[in-house]
C-alpha cells in the first residue's frame, strides 16, 4: 500500500483497519469486481484520486459512513419480507392465530399470490428458493410489463392461475422514480387487485414517494425491509442529527464533481448521485445510483471507482 | 508447514491452546516460564496469582493429562522431566463452569442454617467433581501408555481400575453413598448422579436435593486425600508421583460477597482453606487466583483458625516473577524463545540459538539521538523562548540545536534548572551532557518534549521498544508482534514466500502495528469487569502523566509518569486500596512497594500504568527516578474527575446528595 | 388471536415503551392482572436521581386510563439478588393463571431468561405470549457501565457437563454493547465460534458489529470463526438456525445473548427445552445501566410496533 498513513489520526487508523478486515470478511462478494483488482488495490486507486492530501483524508473518511449489504443480509431481508411483511398482509384480521382453520386459510391465500420483481435486479427465483415457496411458470419484471406488455394478457394469466393478490418486490430503490410508474400502470390496470410493494432497502425519499401512492388503495400497501438512514445519506439538504463531518464532505463532493465527471442533471447530482440522495449504501450485487459518484463510476479518465457500478444502458 | 501459501501471520492467534490444536499447542508452547515456577511442580499447596498474559493458564494447562497427551503423541519430551517434577496426575474443578458458585443462589437449609448448610453441601459438591474428574483423567491418560507412563501412572493400571473403583467406593468418607459400587465405569457414573442431583436443585429441575445427597455429604477434601492413597496404596500410582488438584476462579467467590446479599462468599472460601489445611502429603492444590483476591487472613472451615503462608500453603505471584529486578532477566528469554517458536511453526527456518531472534527480525530501537532526528526530520529545531536567554547562551543553543536536538532540548532544561552561572560557552562547558546521571534520568522526558514541540507522535520500533512495552506480559508481546506482523503483510508489495527469516525494518510500519497493538489494549480494559469505571480512571491518570512530563520544562520531575501513595494512607482506606488492587490485578496498574525518599517514612507504594498504553498516551514506558508524591485525597479528587461511580461526590454516607454530577458524562456520547 | 383475559408480568422501568404492550391490552379490555417487577439498582448508581425521576413517571402512567384502576402489583427486587428470589415470584405471580403474557422490553436478561423457563412450566398453563416493544429513538452513548464476569444465567449453567475431548462452541449474538464477550472468549476454549449478525444493521451498527469482530477474532483460533446472518425480528427463524446449528452435533454449547432481544428471546427458548444437553447461556451482568437508553415507543400508522411471540398457544409450547 503506497498511501502513507503515517500522519493519520488514531480513528483514521481504525477505519483503515476496519476495512481491510471487511475487504477479506465482506467486500470481496461485491460481483461487479470480482475480475477487478482487489478492494485493497482500488482503494490505493481511488485515494489517489483527489489532487491534495487534506481532499484524500477526507475522501477515506466517507467509507466511515459506509453501509455496504452483503449476502448474508440481504437474505435476512428475502426472509423477512415473506415471513413478516407478506404473512402479516395476508393474515386476514378475522382469523385468529390459533383459528383451527388458520394454517389452511393462510395456504390458500399464499397460492393466490403472485410474487413478482419490479425490475431484473431483484432475485425473484432466489426469494421463492430461500423461502420454499412454490415456483410458478411466470414472474415477469413489471416495470417491463408495464413498458411493453399486453394488459389483457397479463389478466387473462392471473385468472387462470388463480392469482388474486400482487406482491411486488425490489432489492433497492432510490428515489422511487423507476418503481413509481409501475406501481401506476398497475393499480390504473387493475384496479381491484390488493398490492402489497416490498422494497428491501429503500432511501427515506423513495418510501416517501411510493407510501402516498401505494396507500390510495385501502387493501394495498408497502412495507420496507431496510430504510436507508440519514446518517448514511449524505445529499443535501442537511439533516439536524446527521453526523459532524458531513457538511465538509459535501463540499468535498462537490469539488470532486469536475474530476469524476460522472453524468447528471445538476451539479448536485454530479456530486450526489441520481436523485441528489447520497446514499453512502452498496449492495453486494451493485452499487445503486443513489450513491454518490465518488464511490462507483468508473467510466472516467481522470477516476477511479472504488465500487465500480454496472449500467443499465 | 511449508511457505506454498500466501503467508500467514505466525502471531494471528492469540492463544494457542491444547484443546483446539494440540500438535501447534507443542510447539508453540515455550518450556520458559517453568524454570521460574518450580514449586508448582513439586508437592505442597500453591496459590498461582497471576493477571491474563502472565502465563498463569498456560502453566496450569500443563497440569492437565489432555496436554501430556499432545506431547506424548507429539512425540516431544513433556516439558517438566520426570525426575524434576514431571511425575504428576491433575484433577480439577474450575469454579464458575461447574456450577459451584450457584451455591447460596437456592436456599438448601431455612433460615440462619443456610450458610453452613450450603457451606457443607459446596464441600461435598467439589468432592465428588474432584474425584470424578481425577478418575476421567486416568483414563485419559491410559488411552496414551507413553503419557501414563510420564504421568507416574504404573504399567498394568488398566487391568485394576475396576478393583480399585470398588474399593474406594467402599472406604468410610463417603458415607455410604457409593455401596454396591463395583466398576470403574460404575463409580463414574455414582459421582456424576450425585452431581447431576446438584446441578437439579440449583436449575430448578427438581424441588429438593434428595435424601441420598443430604445423608451423604463428605467432609470437604477428605475423599480427595483417600482417592490420592488409595491409587498409591493400590499400587496404581508410583510412589513418587504428585497428585495436582487444580481450583480455578477462585476470585469469583469474592465477587458473589460483593454483589449480593448472601455473605456466603466467605464460608465457601472457608470451605476450600480447610482442603489446604489438610496439609496432606498425598494431595497438593493448585489455587488459581487473581491477585488481591486471596486473603490475608484464610479462615478455615468450622474453625477460627487461619492458614499459614509457608506452612499450609505458597504464594506464586507470576507477574512478579516475570518483572525485571536486578535479579532476574527471565521475561525476555521467554518473549525470545516463544517468537522463535511461532516462526517456526509457520514454516520459517529459525536456527535454534534463542538469544537475539527478535532482534534479528525487528532490528534494534533507535538511540535517543536517532529518535530525536526522527522528530526533527528536515525542520529545524529552534529552543522556544530563545530570546529569554542572554545572547551568548542563545548561540550556544542554536550550535547545540544544530548538532543535537536532543543536547539542546536537554541543555534548556538544565539551563532552567540549574541557572546560567556555571556555564562558560567559551569553555565549552556541557554539563547537561557530562553528568551522565543527570541525562540518562531526563533523556526519555526530554524526547517527550521534543516531539511535542515538533508536533509528533513518539515513535516506537525495534526489539527493546516491543519487550520493554510487553511489561512482561507474554500475551501482549505476542499481540506486538501480531499487529507489526499485520502492518508488515499489508505494506509489502508482495511479501516473501521463502522461508527465510524477514528482516521487517521498516520504522513506520513498526510504528503502526505497535499503535495498534496499543489501541487494541486501550480498548480491552472496559471488556474486563468494573472495566468502565476503570478506563475513565486510566485515561484521567494518562493524560496527567503527560501533562506534567511535558510542562516540566526544568525537566526536575522525570519520574512523573507514576504516582507514589503511603503504604498506612492506602491502608486506611478500603475502597480506594481495592480499586487500585483490582486495576493491578487486571494488569492495567502497575504497582510496586518502594521505601521512601524521606527519612524514617513509611513504605510507599508506586503506581505506574502498564507501559503497552504508553504509545496511546504519549508518555515514556521507562521509570526513572520518583514518581509523583501524591496522598489519598489527591487520589479521591482525580476519581471523582474521571467520573468513578462509587467515588463521585456525593457517594460517600452523609453527604449531600449531587449524584447526578457528572452523570451526563458518564452515559455521554459514545463512540462512532 | 382470539381475546383472551391476560396476565401481564412485566417491568417497571425507566423507559417510555416499558408499558406499551401493557396498554395495548388494556385499551382492548384483554388485561386481566398485572405482575411489574421493580428492579432497584445497585448502590452508587450513577444516575440515581434520574431513575427515581423517570421511574415516577412510570408510576404515573398506572394511575390514569387505560391502566388505572385494574390490578396491578408491583413486586421488588434488587438487580443482583440471589436468583431464589426471581423464581419464587414468579411461580406466586403465575400460580392458577391459565392466559400468560411476558413483556420483556424492560426486563434485564437476568431476569427474563428464569422469569420465561418457569413460566413455561405453570401449571394449567394454556397460552404464553411474549411481547417486545421497539423503541422510536436510542441514545448514541453506552447502554450501560461495568460489566461483571461471565457467569451462567440463573437456571441456565449445564446439568452437567463433561468439558473433555475437545473444546465446547460457542453461540454468540452481538448487537449494540457486545465487549463481554470478549472476557467469554480468554477465559476459555471454544470451537467453533459463531457470531450472529442481526440484520438489518445499517450504521452505526455496521461499524461497531464489525469492530468488534475484528477485536475478538484475535481471542478465536484460528479458523474456528464463522457468520451466520440472522432476523432481528424473527424469533422463530432465529429458534431454527440454533436448533441446525445445535442439536445433533455432537458437542455441547453455549450460548451468549449480546444481540437484540428477540434474538436473545430465541435463544432463551432454544435453552429452556427439556433435555439435558440443551445448550447453556452465559453472560456478563452490567452494574449500572442507562437509564434514558432509549426513548419513545417505536410507532408507525396503525400504532406502536410491539412484537408479540405467541409461544404457547391452547397448551401446546410451539417451540418445544
Amino acid at each position: 500500500m503506497s498511501i502513507d498513513r503515517r500522519d493519520w489520526s488514531d480513528a483514521e487508523q481504525e477505519l483503515f483497519s476496519r476495512l481491510t478486515y471487511l475487504d477479506g470478511q465482506l467486500f470481496s462478494e461485491y460481483a461487479p469486481a470480482r475480475e477487478l483488482p482487489s478492494f485493497d488495490h482500488r482503494l490505493q486507486e481511488w485515494l489517489n484520486g483527489p489532487g491534495d492530501e487534506p481532499d484524500r483524508r477526507r475522501l477515506f473518511s466517507l467509507l466511515g459512513h459506509l453501509y455496504f449489504i452483503g449476502q448474508k443480509e440481504l437474505d435476512v431481508l428475502y426472509r423477512k419480507a415473506f415471513r413478516a411483511d407478506v404473512m402479516w398482509w395476508l393474515t386476514p384480521s378475522e382469523v385468529h392465530i390459533d383459528d383451527a382453520s388458520f394454517p389452511a386459510a393462510l395456504t390458500e391465500a399464499l397460492d393466490q399470490t403472485w410474487f413478482c420483481p419490479i425490475t431484473d435486479s431483484m432475485n425473484i427465483a432466489h426469494f421463492h428458493h430461500i423461502n420454499g415457496i412454490r415456483e410458478r411458470d411466470l414472474r415477469p419484471e413489471w416495470r417491463a410489463l408495464a413498458k411493453l406488455g399486453d394488459r389483457d394478457r397479463v389478466a387473462a394469466h392471473m385468472g387462470a392461475q388463480g392469482f388474486r393478490r400482487l406482491v411486488l418486490l425490489e432489492d433497492f430503490v432510490g428515489t422511487g422514480n423507476q418503481a413509481k410508474s409501475t406501481i401506476e400502470w398497475t393499480l390504473d390496470n387493475f384496479p381491484d387487485l390488493p398490492l402489497l410493494v416490498c422494497p428491501l432497502v429503500i432511501c427515506r425519499a423513495g418510501l416517501d414517494a411510493l407510501r402516498g401512492q401505494v396507500r390510495q388503495r385501502p387493501d394495498s400497501e408497502i412495507r420496507p425491509g431496510v430504510v436507508v438512514p440519514d446518517r448514511c445519506a449524505i445529499g443535501p439538504p442537511a439533516q439536524p442529527s446527521e453526523p459532524d463531518d458531513f457538511p465538509e464532505l459535501r463540499d468535498l463532493l462537490m469539488r470532486l464533481v469536475t474530476l469524476v465527471d460522472a453524468p447528471g442533471s445538476s451539479d448536485e447530482e454530479r456530486a450526489f448521485g441520481y436523485g441528489s440522495i447520497g446514499a453512502l449504501t452498496v449492495l453486494f450485487t451493485n452499487c445503486p445510483n443513489n450513491a454518490p459518484p465518488v464511490l462507483h463510476h468508473s467510466d472516467s479518465p481522470t477516476w477511479n471507482s472504488l465500487f465500480p457500478r454496472v449500467i443499465r444502458a | 508447514m511449508t511457505m506454498d501459501a500466501a503467508p500467514i501471520n505466525p502471531f494471528d492467534s492469540l492463544y494457542v491452546t491444547e484443546t483446539i490444536d494440540p500438535e501447534s499447542f507443542v510447539s508453540v508452547f515455550s518450556p520458559f516460564i517453568v524454570h521460574d515456577t518450580s514449586s508448582l511442580f513439586q508437592a505442597g499447596n500453591v496459590v498461582l496469582v497471576g493477571t491474563q498474559g502472565s502465563g498463569k493458564s498456560m502453566l496450569l494447562s500443563l497440569l492437565k493429562p489432555e496436554t501430556r497427551v499432545a506431547y506424548a503423541r507429539a512425540e516431544q519430551a513433556f516439558p517438566i522431566e520426570p525426575e524434576a517434577g514431571g511425575r504428576f496426575i491433575g484433577a480439577g474443578v474450575n469454579l464458575t463452569r461447574s456450577g459451584a458458585i450457584d451455591f447460596g443462589q437456592r436456599p438448601i437449609a431455612d433460615g440462619p442454617d443456610n450458610a453452613d448448610a450450603a457451606a457443607a453441601y459446596f464441600g461435598d459438591f467439589l468432592n465428588y467433581w474432584i474425584v470424578e474428574d481425577l478418575l476421567l483423567t486416568l483414563r485419559i491418560l491410559l488411552d496414551c501408555p507413553a503419557a501414563a507412563d510420564g504421568a507416574g501412572v504404573v504399567p498394568g493400571a488398566e487391568d485394576h481400575l475396576d478393583e480399585f473403583a470398588s474399593e474406594l467406593a467402599r472406604e468410610d468418607c463417603w458415607l455410604g453413598a457409593l455401596d454396591g459400587t463395583s466398576s470403574f465405569a460404575g463409580l463414574i457414573d455414582r459421582l456424576r448422579a450425585r452431581i447431576t442431583g446438584y446441578r437439579n436443585f440449583f436449575n430448578y429441575n427438581s424441588e429438593t436435593l434428595g435424601s441420598e445427597i443430604s445423608r451423604h455429604k463428605t467432609s470437604a477434601g477428605e475423599p480427595i486425600s483417600v482417592s490420592a492413597g488409595l491409587l498409591r496404596s493400590r499400587g496404581l500410582l508410583r510412589d513418587d508421583a504428585n497428585l495436582f488438584v487444580r481450583i480455578d476462579q477462585y476470585e469469583e467467590l469474592g465477587r458473589l460477597d460483593e454483589w449480593q446479599e448472601l455473605d456466603y462468599a466467605e464460608g465457601f472460601a472457608s470451605v476450600i482453606h480447610k482442603m489446604l489445611g489438610l496439609r496432606d502429603p498425598r494431595v497438593s492444590y493448585r489455587i488459581g487466583t487473581r491477585r488481591h483476591a486471596w486473603p490475608e487472613s484464610p479462615r478455615m472451615q468450622g474453625t477460627t483458625a487461619v492458614l499459614e503462608e509457608l506452612r499450609n500453603f505458597k504464594i506464586v505471584d507470576l507477574d512478579d516473577i516475570l518483572m525485571p529486578s536486578e535479579h532476574r532477566r527471565s521475561f525476555p528469554k521467554f518473549a525470545e524463545d516463544v517468537f522463535r517458536r511461532r516462526l517456526r511453526w509457520a514454516g520459517y527456518r529459525v536456527g535454534t540459538e534463542t538469544q537475539g531472534i527478535v532482534r534479528e527480525v525487528f532490528g534494534p530501537s533507535p538511540r535517543p539521538n536517532e529518535r530525536a532526528d526522527i522528530y526533527v526530520g528536515s525542520r529545524r529545531y529552534i529552543p522556544p523562548k530563545a530570546s529569554e536567554w542572554p545572547e551568548e547562551i542563545q548561540t550556544l543553543l542554536m550550535r547545540t540545536a544544530e548538532q543535537s536536538p536532543l543536547d539542546c532540548v536537554l541543555a534548556e532544561a538544565y539551563l532552567r534548572q540549574r541557572g546560567t552561572e556555571d556555564i562558560d560557552p567559551a569553555a565549552g562547558s556541557q554539563p547537561w551532557i557530562d553528568r551522565q546521571w543527570w541525562r540518562k534520568e531526563r533523556t526519555a522526558q526530554a524526547l517527550l518534549q521534543l516531539a511535542a514541540r515538533q508536533r509528533q507522535r513518539m515513535i516506537w520500533c525495534g526489539a527493546e521498544d516491543v519487550l520493554a512495552l510487553s511489561g512482561a506480559n507474554i500475551l501482549v508481546f505476542v499481540s506486538l508482534c501480531q499487529s507489526i506482523w499485520d502492518a508488515y503483510l499489508r505494506a509489502e508489495e508482495s511479501p516473501q514466500s521463502s522461508s527465510a527469516l524477514p528482516s521487517i525494518r521498516d520504522r513506520y510500519v513498526q510504528d503502526e502495528g505497535i499503535y495498534q497493538a496499543s489501541r487494541y489494549w486501550h480498548r480491552k480494559v472496559r471488556t474486563d469487569p468494573d472495566g468502565d469505571s476503570r478506563l475513565r480512571f486510566v485515561d484521567h491518570v494518562g493524560q496527567l502523566f503527560r501533562e506534567w512530563l511535558r510542562v516540566d520544562t526544568r525537566m526536575s520531575y522525570p519520574g512523573h509518569n507514576g504516582f507514589s501513595l503511603d503504604g498506612a494512607e492506602l491502608r486506611a482506606d478500603k475502597q480506594l486500596r481495592e480499586f487500585l488492587q483490582q486495576a493491578a490485578s487486571y494488569g492495567v496498574l502497575v504497582d510496586r512497594s518502594h521505601s521512601t525518599r524521606n527519612r524514617g517514612g513509611n513504605r510507599r507504594h508506586k503506581w505506574y500504568l502498564a507501559p503497552i498504553y504508553s504509545p496511546y498516551f504519549q508518555i515514556p514506558a521507562s521509570h526513572v527516578k520518583e514518581p509523583k508524591y501524591v496522598g489519598i485525597a489527591d487520589l479521591r479528587k482525580w476519581l471523582a474527575e474521571a467520573g468513578v461511580p462509587g467515588f463521585l461526590p456525593g457517594s460517600r454516607p452523609g453527604r449531600r446528595d449531587r449524584e447526578d454530577e457528572g452523570q451526563e458524562s458518564l452515559f455521554g456520547t459514545g463512540e462512532d | 388471536m382470539a381475546p383472551r383475559d391476560w396476565h401481564v408480568v412485566s417491568c417497571l422501568g425507566t423507559e417510555e415503551r416499558c408499558f406499551a404492550a401493557m396498554t395495548q391490552l388494556a385499551t382492548r379490555g384483554q388485561l386481566d392482572r398485572a405482575t411489574l417487577v421493580n428492579i432497584v439498582e445497585p448502590e452508587g448508581h450513577p444516575g440515581a436521581s434520574e431513575i427515581k425521576r423517570l421511574k415516577e413517571d412510570r408510576e404515573r402512567e398506572l394511575t390514569v386510563p387505560p391502566l388505572s384502576g385494574l390490578p396491578i402489583e408491583l413486586s421488588a427486587h434488587a438487580l443482583l439478588e440471589p436468583y431464589h428470589k426471581i423464581v419464587e415470584a414468579t411461580r406466586a405471580a403465575a400460580k392458577g393463571s391459565a392466559h400468560l403474557w411476558l413483556d420483556i422490553t424492560a426486563l434485564p436478561k437476568r431476569f427474563f431468561f428464569p422469569m420465561l423457563k418457569i413460566l413455561l412450566r405453570t401449571e394449567g398453563l394454556e397460552d404464553l405470549v411474549v411481547t417486545y416493544s421497539m423503541a422510536e429513538s436510542y441514545a448514541d452513548g453506552d447502554l450501560h457501565q461495568d460489566i461483571q464476569s461471565p457467569e451462567f444465567l440463573p437456571l441456565f449453567a449445564p446439568d452437567f457437563r463433561e468439558q473433555r475431548g475437545g473444546a465446547e462452541g460457542l453461540i454468540a449474538s452481538i448487537g449494540f454493547e457486545s465487549s463481554g464477550v470478549i472476557q467469554i472468549l480468554d477465559q476459555s476454549d471454544y470451537a467453533p465460534v459463531t457470531v450472529l449478525f442481526s440484520y438489518p444493521a445499517p450504521p452505526p451498527f455496521f461499524g461497531r458489529n464489525w469492530d468488534f469482530v475484528r477485536y475478538a477474532a484475535k481471542s478465536i483460533a484460528v479458523g474456528q470463526l464463522d457468520f451466520q446472518g440472522v432476523s432481528v425480528i424473527d424469533v422463530p427463524s432465529v429458534f431454527d438456525v440454533l436448533a441446525t446449528k445445535m442439536a445433533g452435533a455432537g458437542k455441547s454449547y453455549i450460548c451468549a445473548p449480546y444481540g437484540p432481544k428477540p434474538v436473545s428471546l430465541a435463544m432463551c427458548l432454544y435453552a429452556a427445552g427439556p433435555g439435558a444437553d440443551r445448550a447453556a447461556v452465559m453472560y456478563t451482568q452490567p452494574k449500572y445501566y442507562n437509564p434514558s437508553y432509549s426513548s419513545g415507543v417505536l410507532s408507525d400508522e396503525a400504532g406502536s410496533v410491539i412484537y408479540a411471540y405467541p409461544v404457547v398457544l391452547n397448551g401446546v409450547n410451539r417451540y418445544d
